[in-house]
C-alpha cells in the first residue's frame, strides 16, 4: 500500500512539474510494431507528458542489447519479451520487484496461479502477458482423405498403438511424413519435447531444478521411440538440422499430419494467411488432439510458451515509477485483448478476449485440456533455464546423429544440468 | 641554428601528424585498447551483469577442464585450415582470369563477388538456410539431377562445418579478389614481355613474376583470412548456432553463448584471451616469417 502511495505521489510530482516530457525507453519484439505503438498510443493520450520510445528487439538480438545496455549502466526501462529470456535478467539483478505494485482487482483477474510463475523467492518479478500453449494437432483435411480420421467434437483423446496404426497408415514420403521432429535452434524445441510426455518423462520434478529426471527410464524409452521413427521413416529427414520454423513449413504445406504447434495453427484466419502468402497450396484445417497416451502414465501438463513484462533498475527512482505505471497499463485488460489477439496468443486475465471464438471447438479443448492436466513445469523459473534448453536440444542432436545412445546422451544431458546449476550455486554463494 | 630550427620544424611537423591521427587514435583507444583491458581484468572474475568477483585463475583452470574447450578449438582449427587456403587461392583465381578481361568484364565481376561482403548476413543465411534444407533445398536438388542422394547438409557434424565454410568463403573471397586485382594490374607487363622473350612459358611467368610480385598481397590477404577464420562467428550463427550438438561452434560462437545467453562474462573474457593469444601469435608468426620473402 505504502509502496502504492510512492508510486503515486511521485508519479504525479512528474506530472506536476510541468517540464518537459519524461522519455521512457521501452523495448519489446513481441506481437506486431503495429500494436504496441497503439497500446504506447493510449498509454500516452492517458500520460500527455510521457514520451515513450518503442525499439524493436527480436530473438537473440535482444539477449545482445538489453545485455550490453545493463552492462553500459543504461537499460531500457521495460521489456516485454519472452519470459524465460527475461527471467534470467531478474537472476542477474537488474529488475525491480514489482510486488504490491498491483491492486487486488488486478491479481484477482489474473488466471489463478499465473502470477506464481513469475514470483521468485517470494517477489513478483514481472507483470504475466500473454502467453500461447505448445499444443498436438491434426491435419484433419489429410488425414479425412486417408480415411483415417479417429476424433470427434468430445472425444480426442487416443492411445499410443492407435497413434502407430494411424502414422503408418498416413506415412506416405516425401507428399508427407506421419510427424516431424526437430533438434535444431534454441526455440521451439518443445515441439519435439513434447513427445517425452507420452512416456511419462518430465524435465524435472517436485520443482527441484539442481537435477533432471529427463534420462529416466521413460525419457530413454522416448528418445529411442523418436529414433525408432526415424528410422522407418515416418518423420521428415535431417532431425539434428531442423528447427521449428521447418516444422511451420511442413504443416503449412500438409506434409506432416501430426505435429506440436501453437493453438493459433488452427485459427482458420492463420490457415488461410499461409495460403495468402504461397505457404499452401490448399485449405488445411487443422484440430488441436492429445497427445497419444501410454497406460499409467499421467501428463505433466501442457507447455506454455508466455511473453512477461519486466521493468528494470534505473538510478532514477521518478524513472523507475514511471516505468511500472507504464508496465501496468499496457498490461491493463484492453491493451492485453489488443496484443494478445492480434499475436494469436492466451491472455493470462481473466477479463481478455479469448483467442478462439466463444463456441469455437478447438478453444472449448484447449481449456477442457488445460483445466484437467494443467502447466508443465519447465523450470522456466530456474536460474538456468536457457542453459538448460540448450543442452537438451544438444542431446536430442547427439542421439539423432548417432554419436551416442539415447541413454548415453540423456545421462550426458543431467550432467550438464547439474553443472549449470552448480555454477550458478557457486557465483551466488560468492 | 640552422640544426635547432629543423628540430623545430621537424616536432612541428610530428604535431600536426600526430593532431591528424588523434581522432582515430582516440577511437583505437576507446573502442579497442579499453575493452581489451576490461576483457583481460574481467578473464580474473567470476562476472554477471551487475557483479564481479575475483577467482584469479579459475576461469582458465576450468576452461581447459571442459571438454566444450577441446571441441572449440577443434571446430576453428578445422575452418582455418580448411577456408584460409581456399581464401587465398580462388580469388587469386578469379582474379588472374578476370584481369584479362575488359574494363566492363571486370567491374561486372568486381561486383558480383563483392556483393556479399555488402549484403545482410540474415537474408543471406535466409537463402543458404534454404539452399541446404535437406527436403526443400537446391542443394540436394543439384546433386539429386547426377544420382546422388540427399545431404543432411545441416544435420551431421562434418557437412554442417563444410556449409558454414561454404557460406563462409562466399563471404570472405571478395575482398582478396579486389586487392589480387590491384596488384595482378600493377605488375609492370615489360616483365612478362621481357620474360617472354627469354623463352618463358605462362607457367613460369605465373611462379617466377606474378607470384613474387604479388606476395605484399598474399601475405596480407593470409594474415587477415588467418585472423578473421579464427573469428568465424556469423555463418555459425545465422545456419547452425553452434549445432548440431556442439559440432560447429567456435571460440567466437562460445563467447557470445557464455556472455549474452548465459550471462557468464569472466568465462567469454577467458575464452576472448584465448583468442586474442592465438591471433596474435598467428599474424606475428606469419609477418615475421613471411616478410623476409617479400619483394618490393
Amino acid at each position: 500500500m505504502i509502496k502504492k502511495l510512492l508510486v503515486g505521489i511521485l508519479l504525479v510530482g512528474i506530472l506536476a512539474m510541468g517540464a518537459s516530457a519524461t522519455t521512457l525507453k521501452y523495448w519489446t519484439g513481441s506481437c506486431v510494431p503495429e500494436y504496441q505503438q497503439m497500446v504506447i498510443d493510449k498509454f500516452e493520450e492517458a500520460y500527455p507528458d510521457i514520451k515513450v520510445e518503442m525499439e524493436w528487439v527480436t530473438g537473440g538480438n535482444e539477449a545482445v542489447k538489453v545485455t550490453a545496455a545493463c552492462k553500459a549502466g543504461d537499460p531500457p526501462n521495460v521489456l516485454m519479451g519472452y519470459a524465460g529470456r527475461s527471467i534470467a535478467y531478474a537472476y542477474q539483478g537488474v529488475l525491480v520487484p514489482l510486488t504490491g505494485t498491483l491492486s487486488e482487482e488486478d491479481i484477482e483477474d489474473f488466471v489463478p496461479g499465473v502470477l506464481d510463475l513469475y514470483t521468485l523467492d517470494g517477489e513478483l518479478m514481472s507483470y504475466p502477458a500473454y502467453q500461447s500453449l505448445i499444443a498436438y494437432l491434426a491435419n484433419k483435411t489429410l488425414l479425412e482423405e486417408a480415411g483415417i480420421w479417429p476424433f470427434t467434437m468430445e472425444n480426442r483423446s487416443w492411445t499410443l498403438d492407435e497413434w502407430m496404426e494411424t502414422a503408418k497408415k498416413i506415412n506416405n514420403p516425401p507428399v508427407n511424413w506421419a510427424a516431424c521432429v526437430h533438434a535444431k535452434g534454441k526455440g521451439g524445441d518443445y515441439y519435439t519435447a513434447m513427445y517425452f510426455q507420452i512416456f511419462g518423462a518430465n524435465l524435472y520434478q517436485d520443482g527441484d531444478y539442481s537435477k533432471t529426471t529427463l534420462n529416466s527410464e521413460a525419457g530413454i524409452r522416448a528418445l529411442q521411440w523418436l529414433l525408432d521413427l526415424r528410422n522407418m521413416g515416418w518423420i521428415p529427414p535431417g532431425v539434428a538440422g531442423l528447427a521449428s520454423i521447418d516444422v511451420a513449413k511442413f504443416s503449412a504445406s500438409g506434409q506432416i499430419a501430426m505435429y506440436g504447434a501453437t493453438p493459433a495453427q488452427c485459427l482458420s484466419k492463420n490457415i488461410q494467411g499461409d495460403i495468402d502468402a504461397g505457404r499452401a497450396d490448399r485449405y488445411y484445417e487443422r484440430w488441436m488432439i492429445e497427445l497419444p497416451s501410454v497406460e499409467g502414465v499421467s501428463s505433466p501438463g501442457l507447455f506454455p510458451s508466455p511473453t512477461n513484462i519486466v521493468v528494470f533498475k534505473v538510478e532514477d527512482m521518478a524513472m523507475q515509477a514511471v516505468a511500472i505505471e507504464f508496465a501496468k497499463f499496457i498490461n491493463n485488460p484492453v491493451c492485453q485483448s489488443l496484443l494478445a489477439n492480434r499475436a494469436s496468443n492466451f491472455g493470462t486475465r481473466k477479463s481478455v478476449e479469448p483467442l478462439f471464438a466463444e463456441g469455437d471447438h478447438n478453444h472449448n479443448f484447449a481449456l477442457k485440456l488445460a483445466a484437467r492436466v494443467g502447466i508443465a513445469d519447465l523450470g522456466m523459473n530456474s536460474p538456468n533455464y536457457l542453459e538448460v534448453r540448450f543442452a537438451r536440444v544438444d542431446a536430442l542432436a547427439e542421439a539423432f546423429m548417432g554419436l551416442k545412445t539415447p541413454q548415453e546422451a540423456l545421462d550426458d544431458f543431467a550432467e550438464k544440468v547439474e553443472e549449470a546449476y552448480r555454477k550458478w550455486k557457486e557465483a551466488r554463494a560468492l | 641554428m640552422e640544426r635547432s630550427e629543423s628540430v623545430i620544424n621537424k616536432i612541428s611537423k610530428a604535431w600536426a601528424a600526430y593532431l591528424f591521427v588523434l581522432p582515430m587514435l582516440i577511437g583505437l583507444i576507446v573502442f579497442n585498447l579499453k575493452p581489451l583491458i576490461d576483457a583481460v581484468r574481467l578473464s580474473f572474475f567470476k562476472a554477471g551483469i551487475k557483479t564481479e568477483i575475483f577467482i584469479g585463475l579459475k576461469n582458465y583452470i576450468e576452461m581447459f577442464k571442459d571438454p566444450i574447450f577441446w571441441i572449440v578449438m577443434k571446430n576453428t582449427l578445422f575452418y582455418v585450415f580448411a577456408m584460409v587456403p581456399l581464401i587465398i587461392f580462388i580469388p587469386l583465381l578469379i582474379a588472374l582470369i578476370v584481369s584479362k578481361l575488359k574494363s566492363g568484364g571486370q567491374t561486372f565481376f568486381r561486383m558480383a563477388f563483392y556483393l556479399p561482403v555488402v549484403s545482410a548476413g540474415v537474408v543471406m543465411s535466409l537463402v543458404w538456410l534454404w539452399i541446404f534444407h535437406p527436403v526443400f533445398g537446391l542443394a540436394n536438388y543439384a546433386l539429386s539431377l547426377f544420382g546422388i542422394d540427399p545431404v543432411m547438409w545441416l544435420a551431421q557434424p562434418f557437412t554442417a562445418r563444410l556449409a558454414v565454410c561454404i557460406v563462409q568463403i562466399g563471404w570472405s573471397i571478395g575482398i582478396p579478389l579486389i586487392l589480387y586485382l590491384s596488384a595482378l594490374a600493377a605488375v609492370p607487363k615489360r616483365i612478362y614481355e621481357a620474360a617472354s622473350i627469354d623463352g618463358a612459358n605462362p607457367f613460369q611467368q605465373f611462379t617466377k613474376i606474378t607470384i613474387p610480385l604479388i606476395m605484399p598481397t598474399t601475405v596480407y590477404v593470409l594474415i587477415i583470412a588467418s585472423v578473421g577464420r579464427f573469428q568465424t562467428f556469423s555463418a555459425i550463427f545465422l545456419l547452425t548456432a553452434g549445432g548440431p550438438a556442439n559440432s560447429t561452434i567456435s571460440i567466437c560462437y562460445r563467447i557470445y553463448q557464455l556472455g549474452f545467453g548465459f550471462f557468464r562474462f569472466g568465462e567469454a573474457s577467458t575464452y576472448g584471451m584465448i583468442l586474442l593469444a592465438i591471433c596474435f601469435t598467428v599474424a606475428f608468426v606469419q609477418f615475421r616469417w613471411l616478410s623476409k620473402k617479400l619483394e618490393f
